[in-house]
């Protein structure tokens, strides 16, 4: 199957390596500044959510570079998109000039895809006082909006610095799949049947949360982002020794948790409350369950398929 | 149960992490200094050859001496938690097929053992009562900066290979909780939850206000005539603290939840609109105009002190011995320049005159300090202001029990004479508005206050050790003082000569500790301007900076050459910024919050504005003082 594309596009400085490397748990790289006339382009051949290839890109720059580039490539570029984010940094005192170069990449992408969707994220509120935060997101998105149509995009405020770029890449993902309302509801069968408290699904690459299911109602809401950050540590600790992060079990007397691949394109979160139950038993369980979901993956992908 | 795993067990095998195909790569190059990394490096590499086994399962993640097909679960070997050789539990070992080996056991054994195993435990974060509280909580303050710290470790994983100068996801500042930021108090260390005792607390409100105005007192008390002087002391303490008490309190009375706010945004919400941002421009103005009038003072008294000192180092050199005793008294007012300009004024007393000379002098440390990078050292050195401080008033209280008082109210020929009340008493007023100011940083400084129900009474006590503090030395001066009283001038030390041990001493230490608060005055002006004009998070240009310090510093210069007479600008500075801090703006706040909430009550109105207009009178008055 085709790959298709994820851009990630904005301008140059407005923090997409850093998001990156965080959503992706990438290592920084060393020299992050991009000087001279190549255009930065990371082609990283992540598998994410399926078949997708993400894409980094540098706009901005040496303009007149850009717009050749831009001119000649673009085709290349903007063919077989399935997703473009556009980051923009609020603090950013070109607003003008950010708009233009949005909107040239919104025609690239009406000439070549279509059917892509767009997403805009307002990157570094954390740099606005918090009591203005709401008020300037709300202009950036009107404004946005206006400048989008005919295509629709879907705005987020994000900063690194809390839970909203989490928050709002989860938003993503989920946007992304198919039929997450028939996943969510095999989940929640799915834990009933095993007595678990709580069951997730994370992506697999960027342990973002696809869907869960939860008996009771926890009070930590940002929890999901916690237990990526946690386990996307681990994996680059895995990664410095060249190992694989597979799956994990953390146990304690109130609880047990078990992290597992799922799927080609998941991995698994289960938590137990009742510790008489064997880990034995759930990992049966959940092995048992994967192959109904991958059946389910695998009905999703030809879907979308067919629908292209 | 299946014997063998079916389903997708390709999916082990591959590489799909990003991380090792990225083009451009983990730097794992980077990470083969750990010999145990090398040697499980090799281990790994010597499986992932996916090759096939007899039955055409891939037989990949195996190590060849485990047993492969086996899928029955052992009961036997759940897993246990802790385990004491490794923190992670291995996953049920048993459960072979696809997982026919853990990582653990394929990398072999733990390289801990029972002797050296670590005894960090994971980092816990005190989780708040869990209590009764059910359903979803609002964050409290523990909350949140667990996260930010899951966020923090995970990014600094992040950052691991590039140079520590790499700004790239850095916590900021303004990110970083502010129960970090502890002011350093000597033998003190802060505790766990980053909050001080009241006693800490109030030893640090007392440390702020103490300032220069003390040296100020004995000749501004005398100015208000001695009945006058005492009832005006009394009562600006008394007033001072009641709306300090008022802006502790605002954002209580409004009723604004939440973290404490500064007091610009507090007004910013209170008043809301143009109204607000007015209100802003003007707290902004008038607390820069406050800072670089100390600053300008500060110049001054550093230009005496050095002078001062200078003298004492000189004639030590010279070897002239003082036989006067330290009895001798000087009277600045009488002294003419006539008096003061010897005949045959040597090399040294041409070139170190208080006046004309020293204050340039004076530019020379600063241009060595403004570039000094590590702050801490000014902590320090600001300790040695509250030692002077008890230094002074210990002398002052020896010395006036040696002179025995010299004052009489009732006669007015005697050369004591003090009148009960005098015309100028707005001197004494205006320097005790300065002398009482801490009502731009009373909030911030009462956060760090464990109780915060004890903030009132804390603030309360420290106003009263203040108040014991100036009073003393201002009253008893004054009244054992034993040349006529018009000799008494707006700093105290400069009746005294220069070679005074003690006083030489003090003003030595004094000399040091201005030098250290003048920069940090200087960071707080830079800050309040360039945060007013460009935000928060406005960018740090030297090129600013330089041009501000070099107004600043030029304008304090000036002023010690052409007019230094510190007690007139103390008192300015005093009676305008107290117009705004202590009268002006927590009065009105206080009246439009309770007017907002319908609970303003005729008696407060009264009472309230008439501070305003006392405050407003004492501005006013000032002027009128030739």
């Amino acid at each position: 199957m085709m790959k298709k594309k994820v851009l990630l596009m904005g301008k140059s400085g407005s923090g997409k390596t850093s998001m990156r490397s965080i959503i992706f748990a990438n290592y920084i790289a060393r020299d992050t500044s991009r000087l001279g006339a190549t255009i930065d382009v990371e082609h990283s051949h992540v598998r994410f959510l399926g078949n997708l290839v993400l894409n980094l890109w540098d706009c901005g720059g040496q303009e007149a570079f850009m717009e050749n580039y831009f001119a000649s490539q673009r085709d290349n570029i903007f063919r077989n998109v399935e997703v473009l984010i556009y980051v923009f940094d609020v603090e950013s005192r070109e607003l003008e000039r950010d708009m233009h170069y949005y909107q040239s990449c919104l025609e690239a992408i009406l000439q070549n895809s279509p059917e892509a969707r767009v997403f805009c994220l307002i990157h570094k509120m954390d740099l606005v006082q918090d009591d203005q935060r709401d008020l300037i997101f709300r202009e950036r998105e009107e404004d946005l909006k206006r400048l989008s149509k005919p295509l629709e995009c879907v705005c987020f405020r994000t900063s690194i610095w809390d839970e909203t770029l989490y928050k709002a890449w989860s938003s993503i993902v989920y946007e992304l799949i198919p039929n997450v309302k028939e996943l969510e509801q095999n989940l929640k069968d799915f834990a009933n049947i095993i007595d678990a408290d709580e069951v997730l699904l994370f992506e697999r690459a960027t342990f973002l949360v696809i869907s869960h299911y939860r008996m009771r109602p926890h009070r930590d809401v940002n929890r999901f982002e916690k237990v990526s950050n946690i386990i996307k540590q681990f994996k680059l600790s895995c990664s410095k020794l060249a190992a694989h992060f597979q799956s994990m079990e953390v146990r304690n007397s109130n609880f047990a948790a078990f992290i597992d691949i799922f799927t080609s394109n998941t991995y698994c979160m289960v938590i137990m409350s009742d510790a008489s139950i064997p880990s034995a038993a759930t990992l049966i369980n959940i092995r048992n369950a994967r192959k109904h979901f991958e059946k389910l993956e695998r009905m999703n992908q030809g879907h979308l398929a067919l629908s292209r | 149960m299946d014997k063998h795993g079916e389903g997708p067990s390709l999916g082990d095998c591959e590489m799909i992490f990003g991380d090792g195909a990225d083009s451009r790569g983990t730097t794992t190059e980077d990470e083969k200094e750990s010999e145990d990394g090398k040697e499980m490096e090799g281990e790994m590499r010597r499986e992932v050859n996916t090759t096939e086994d007899a039955s055409g399962q891939p037989k990949c993640n195996t190590v060849t001496d485990l047993p492969y097909s086996d899928c029955l679960p052992h009961a036997a070997s759940l897993p246990r938690f802790p385990d004491e050789r490794t923190p992670l539990i291995r996953p049920s070992s048993s459960f072979t097929g696809i997982y026919s080996s853990s990582w653990s056991t394929t990398v072999g054994p733990s390289p801990y053992t029972s002797d050296n195993k670590p005894k960090r435990r994971p980092f816990h974060h005190a989780v708040a009562s869990s209590g009764s509280t059910s359903g979803a909580r609002t964050m409290d303050g523990s909350t949140i900066d667990a996260h930010l710290f899951t966020r923090y470790r995970y990014y600094s994983r992040l950052r691991a290979d590039v140079h520590p100068s790499e700004q790239a996801l850095v916590i900021p500042d303004h990110v970083v909780p502010p129960e970090l930021f502890l002011p350093y108090i000597p033998g003190h260390t802060p505790d766990a939850d980053g909050k001080q005792a009241s006693h800490i607390t109030i030893i640090a409100i007392w440390n702020t206000m103490m300032g220069t105005s003390l040296m100020t007192m004995p000749w501004a008390f005398g100015q208000a005539g001695f009945a006058g002087g005492l009832i005006i002391m009394l009562g600006m303490a008394a007033l001072s603290l009641y709306t300090a008490i008022r802006l502790l309190t605002l954002q209580k009375t409004i009723g604004l939840e939440g973290p404490s706010l500064e007091l610009s945004r507090v007004c910013l919400q209170l008043l809301g609109g143009t109204l607000g941002r007015l209100t802003e421009c003007v707290t902004v103005s008038f607390s820069v105009l406050t800072l670089v009038g100390a600053q300008v003072v500060y110049w001054v008294l550093m230009s005496n002190f050095l002078f001062n000192t200078g003298e004492v180092i000189y004639d030590a050199m010279n070897g002239e011995i003082h036989n006067d005793s330290s009895s001798m008294l000087l009277c600045p007012p009488n002294m003419t320049h006539d008096d003061l300009s010897i005949p045959e004024p040597s090399m040294f007393h041409r070139w170190w005159q208080q006046d004309l000379t020293v204050p340039f002098y004076l530019i020379i440390p600063f241009l060595f300090i403004l570039n000094l990078r590590n702050a801490k050292i000014f902590t320090y050195f600001n300790s040695l202001g509250a030692i002077s401080v008890l230094v002074m008033y210990l002398f002052v209280i020896s010395k006036a029990s040696v002179w025995g008082f010299n004052i009489s109210v009732t006669d007015p020929t005697d050369i004591f004479y003090v009148p009960l009340f005098k015309s100028t008493f707005m001197c004494l007023t205006g320097t005790l508005s300065l002398a009482y100011f801490i009502h731009n940083c009373v909030v911030t400084i009462m956060q760090g206050n464990r109780h915060q129900e004890n903030n009132v009474r804390d603030v309360t006590v420290a106003y009263v050790l203040v108040a014991a503090t100036y009073i003393p030395i201002g009253v008893f001066f004054y009244s054992t003082f034993p040349l006529p009283k018009y000799c008494v001038v707006d700093n105290f030390l400069d009746n005294f000569p220069p070679h005074d041990v003690v006083l030489a001493v003090v003003r030595g230490f004094l000399f040091f500790q201005i030098l250290t608060v003048y920069p940090l005055l200087g960071f707080f002006i830079r800050n309040q301007l360039f945060t007013y004009f460009m935000g928060p998070t406005y960018e740090y240009k030297l090129w600013r900076v330089i041009v501000l310090n070099t107004c600043l510093i030029t304008l304090s210069v000036m002023v010690a050459v052409l007019y230094p007479n510190i007690g007139f600008i103390i008192r300015w500075i005093g009676a305008i910024s107290g117009l705004a801090y202590i009268f002006v703006l927590p009065c009105v706040t206080y009246m439009v919050a309770l007017y907002s909430k319908d609970q303003l009550q005729w008696y407060q109105l009264v009472f309230h504005c008439g501070i305003i207009l006392l405050g407003i009178g004492n501005f006013v008055c000032q002027f009128l003082i030739k």
